[in-house]
């Protein structure tokens, strides 16, 4: 008798989810989840919660903040000039039995094998600005460490992964969903951009929760920009 | 006791009527293992196996606590296989069934060339090292 294995690795990401991205019509931005720019198959777009958004902050090219409303509407809006703008959102707690995966925390669910806590944050520039080279919160980012502007199909963009200033070692980072490599211990990888367009590079890390209501939280985090097509 | 009789011969004619044969038997199948990115297996997830041009699944179910689907692919090569989780991660991807010569050996995997090449001189540059030692220490 023989047996053999396929491999598939995914991403998403969070690993590997769905995408997360912002598209720009006229001056409006509205967030998306979906597989619209993925290199694999799936949804264009799926729906989310009213509230899955939490947090929205735009920035100018100086580095000023300033909040955004997020009161609960899907899929969430915005519009003004910002040089860019930085999204956290939460689809909550989950809970994964041998029958099923339920968004509750394990407190609420009979017989949970693994709980975690699912928390995204979306960076997307818009105009490249000496103060982007930093971390612009205090969550899970991806941050360039050049302007991705300057580039074109073909080059490399290096970026580095930080969790509250700090580099993450170690950890997958995908391209339109697809694992390019993990972090090295400066939490920076080169990737190289393939084609124009949008630009989706993602990561996510797995941290311990003591609250009670999930053994892990889950972070994931995604930086958007856009190159000519 | 007629009434008895007939009532006997019904109830076992309603438990022949939801019977289920079984007949267990070693064969070839297909493993496919589901990992998220991070390495950890895609466990206990939906899945449905699909012969690529064909509408409806063949097969569909759950994966076991080590993420893998186990089919028998009989005569069929092109498969598609859709696995979702509630929270958003899946894979929706096309595969062949590998060919019988790739199956016959499928942990049989050889030594890197350069890792061999540079074994390979290791312990040239080694025995080398050794033998100017022992002609150096002698008068």
């Amino acid at each position: 008798m023989h047996s053999y294995a396929i491999l598939l690795m995914f991403v998403a990401i969070t690993a590997q989810a769905h995408d997360l991205w912002l598209e720009k019509s006229g001056k409006h931005l509205t967030l998306y989840q979906g597989h619209r720019h993925s290199s694999h198959a799936g949804s264009d777009t799926l729906d989310y919660g009213k509230h899955f958004v939490t947090a929205a902050t735009c920035l100018d090219a100086r580095g000023g903040k300033r909040p955004l409303a997020v009161a609960g509407s899907a899929p969430w809006t915005a519009s003004g000039d910002c040089a860019a703008l930085l999204l956290e959102m939460s689809s909550g707690y989950w809970s994964k039995t041998p029958w099923e995966t339920r968004n509750a925390p394990k407190t609420e669910v009979s017989g949970a094998l693994k709980s975690w806590r699912s928390l995204d944050s979306l960076k997307r520039i818009e105009q490249w600005a000496a103060p982007f080279i930093q971390p612009l919160g205090d969550g899970l980012e991806i941050v360039p460490t050049s302007d991705p502007f300057a580039l074109k199909p073909g080059d490399k963009l290096v970026v580095r992964v930080l969790l509250a200033g700090k580099p993450q070692v170690n950890v997958p980072v995908a391209y339109h969903g697809e694992t390019r490599g993990a972090t090295d211990p400066d939490g920076r990888i080169a990737i190289r951009l393939r084609h124009g367009g949008v630009q989706l590079i993602s990561t996510s890390v797995e941290l311990p929760l003591k609250d009670g209501k999930a053994d892990v939280e889950v972070r994931a985090a995604t930086l958007q920009f856009e190159l000519p097509k | 006791m007629k009434t008895l009789i007939a009532l006997l011969s019904l109830w076992a004619a309603f438990a022949q009527a939801h019977e289920v044969h079984h007949r267990i038997e070693a064969t070839d199948a297909v493993v496919i293992t589901l990992t998220y990115a991070n390495g950890q297996p895609f466990a206990y997830e939906k899945y449905a196996l699909t012969p690529v041009g064909q509408e409806t699944p063949q097969q569909v179910g759950n994966t076991d606590a080590l993420g893998r689907i186990s089919f028998v692919s009989g005569a069929v090569e092109k498969w598609r296989v859709q696995a979702t989780s509630a929270d958003g991660h899946g894979v929706n991807q096309e595969f062949t069934v590998p060919t019988t010569d790739s199956r016959a050996a499928p942990t049989n995997e050889s030594l890197p060339r350069w890792l061999l090449a540079g074994f390979g001189l290791s312990l040239i540059f080694g025995l080398f090292g050794l033998f100017q030692l022992f002609v150096r220490k002698k008068p």
